[in-house]
């Protein structure tokens, strides 16, 4: 159960946004896809997600996913974009309800199971009681809950969300990386874009590291976010310490 | 699973509930401005109810009551249909058929044919000439905008397209051979259905099918672009398929329609804001209810202007413009009010 790349390398019109990288990611992972603006976190979760060109081979279960047809693909693989908004005012049960769209065939109606699935995704994210309220009138902590139950709804062995966290408070933000650690426990391979690197350390199983468009760490927090890395590759001093057995990474002052 | 099956009955019966009640009012509502457009004709002393003396009652109904009605219920269907795909796909409550330069362009094709005094030689070739208009707008806005262009790209194509094609159109009235060509031109364009044969029937509707079958295969790739682009390629719906599934259907059957009728307006603006709150807010769900409103509302304006007392017919594309038009209005009004339609 790994998604393997191999050389996965991304480039838009003349510039290279992802250098040829190679990795093999596992189910139950929270991996925390880390590193400055501009190091290519983004446009390798897009070439996952099959939303850019790119080169090299992406396999899920050594199945290469060029060669799975589209409904497959999605079924195996949820992305939750970095701002994703519903264009119409329709009910957070419906809208997660839109999750379930890769497991149906053309006419066919949503059952007992994709419901199921809708009201299971709900409860996840601590939205049920949100259900039937309209998603033009969430505060912003409530839709990214229900956004994020849509990508829960596929139900897919694969998840892959870019900036879970982005414009949240703290609650909430601990609220989603919890929901993303529990989806992980369930045997879920999670891939988080995230640009807090405290909340990255603290929640992620496994931490990469990307700068310039390469992998230039890999490992858990302790390992790759150190205080050496923090200042070559952000170019701040961070605070590092454990507390209650958990790291601690605070980026603390800018180096000159 | 806990608390599952609570949740599964109250979706689905939410499901079901939303489905039924638009058919049981659209339905009847269809038939019955059927039964109106066969019962009420129209002679030049004003509204005729029933079909006249016996001996000519057979060939009013099939000869001209019928092939009218069949024909609102194709355009007005097909202008409700696609005026609801567009707005999915463009998410966007103001798009309209007319925007991607379809209308226009078969209404140019349509001129031409006047122009160079080809329409009274055979009645196919004005029909003919605005397919081959709405062909050609479409294969310009493919050309402008490229295979995989956003739809700002598309929408602002359309615009040039649109304009493109009014100025030839003027063009083409400023140097009408005869004042008599140039009114002829003038009244098509107002778009009407009347004086109309199976003849045009059977030429629309062969276009038209496809297109219908088109904007259906995209159906599901709508209601995944709710959530934007990305989020609907990552369901499987890619946006690119789903956009040009909706423009070529749209320009097949709409450029059918303004071929045999001329241009009639925003009946595919409005009829999709009619039903959003009784069907909801998804574009699968509006497609069909919307086909179905559309031609109910097209025959029962077409029946309203048969009713109209003696004198000139009122055209039917300015009845639509008429209604339409303050709608319009009254949506921007509200979107700038509300920040929301």
């Amino acid at each position: 159960m790994t998604l393997r790349l191999d050389g996965v390398g991304v480039r838009y019109c003349r510039r290279t946004a992802v250098v040829e990288t190679t990795l093999e990611l596992g189910a139950g992972q929270l991996v925390g896809l880390v590193g400055p603006n501009g190091a290519g976190k983004s446009s390798l979760l897009k070439a996952i997600a099959g939303l850019v060109p790119h080169t090299g081979a992406i396999t899920w279960r050594s199945m290469p996913l060029k060669r799975m047809d589209r409904l497959e693909r999605a079924r195996t693989i949820a992305y939750l974009p970095q701002s994703a908004d519903a264009h119409w005012p329709i009910t957070a049960s419906e809208l997660v309800a839109l999750g379930r769209m890769p497991h149906l065939g053309f006419a066919e109606r949503p059952g007992p199971r994709d419901a199921a699935a809708v009201a299971w995704a709900l409860e996840r994210c601590a939205a049920t009681a949100l259900a039937e309220r309209r998603v033009d009138r969430l505060s912003g902590g409530e839709r990214a809950r229900v956004l994020l139950a849509r990508a829960l709804a596929v139900e897919s062995p694969v998840l892959l969300v870019d900036e879970p966290i982005q414009s949240l408070d703290p609650r909430h933000q601990l609220n989603i990386m919890r929901v993303l650690r529990d989806c992980a426990g369930r045997g879920t391979l999670v891939v988080a874009v995230l640009h807090d690197v405290a909340l990255a350390a603290r929640y992620c199983t496994r931490i990469v590291l990307l700068a310039g468009g390469r992998v230039v760490g890999d490992g858990a927090a302790e390992t790759v976010l150190t205080a050496d890395a923090l200042a070559r590759w952000y170019g701040v001093e961070p605070y590092v310490a454990r507390h209650l057995g958990e790291p601690v990474v605070l980026p603390w002052r800018q180096i000159d | 699973m806990s608390g599952a099956p609570s949740g599964a009955a109250s979706l689905g019966s939410t499901a079901r509930r939303f489905d039924a009640v638009p058919y049981a009012v659209l339905v009847p509502l269809l038939l019955g401005a059927c039964v109106l457009s066969l019962w009420i004709g129209r002679t030049s002393t004003g509204p005729m109810l029933g079909f006249g003396d016996a001996a000519i009652a057979g060939a009013v109904l099939t000869e001209i009551r019928v092939p009218r009605t069949l024909l609102a219920l194709l355009v007005g269907g097909t202008l409700g249909l696609s005026g609801a795909a567009l707005q999915g796909l463009l998410r966007n409550p103001l798009a309209e058929p007319g925007l991607l330069g379809a209308s226009s362009g078969a209404a140019l094709g349509a001129v031409l044919v006047f122009y160079f005094g080809l329409a009274a030689a055979d009645s196919l070739v004005l029909p003919l000439g605005g397919v081959g208009g709405s062909v050609a707008a479409l294969g310009l806005l493919y050309g402008l905008a490229g295979r995989r262009a956003d739809l700002v790209t598309i929408v602002l194509a359309g615009i040039a397209i649109n304009a493109l094609a009014a100025a030839l159109t003027s063009l083409a009235l400023n140097f009408a051979p005869s004042p008599y060509a140039a009114l002829e031109i003038l009244f098509w364009m107002l778009g009407s259905l009347a004086d109309r044969s199976v003849v045009h029937v059977l030429l629309a509707l062969p276009l038209m099918l496809p297109g219908w079958l088109l904007i259906g295969a995209a159906a599901r790739g709508l209601d995944a672009l709710t959530l934007g682009e990305d989020t609907a390629a990552s369901l499987g719906f890619p946006p690119a398929r789903t956009q040009w599934l909706v423009i070529g259907g749209t320009a097949l059957s709409v450029g059918a329609a303004v071929a045999v009728t001329g241009v009639i307006g925003f009946v595919g603006l409005v009829v999709p804001h009619m039903l959003r709150p009784w069907v909801g807010h998804h574009p699968r769900r509006l497609l069909v209810p919307c086909f179905v409103a559309g031609a109910a509302l097209t025959l029962l304006a077409d029946v309203a202007i048969r009713m109209m007392p003696p004198g000139p017919e009122l055209k039917l594309g300015v009845v639509t413009a008429l209604i339409g038009a303050p709608f319009f209005l009254q949506l921007i009004l509200r979107h700038g009010r509300e920040g929301g339609l």
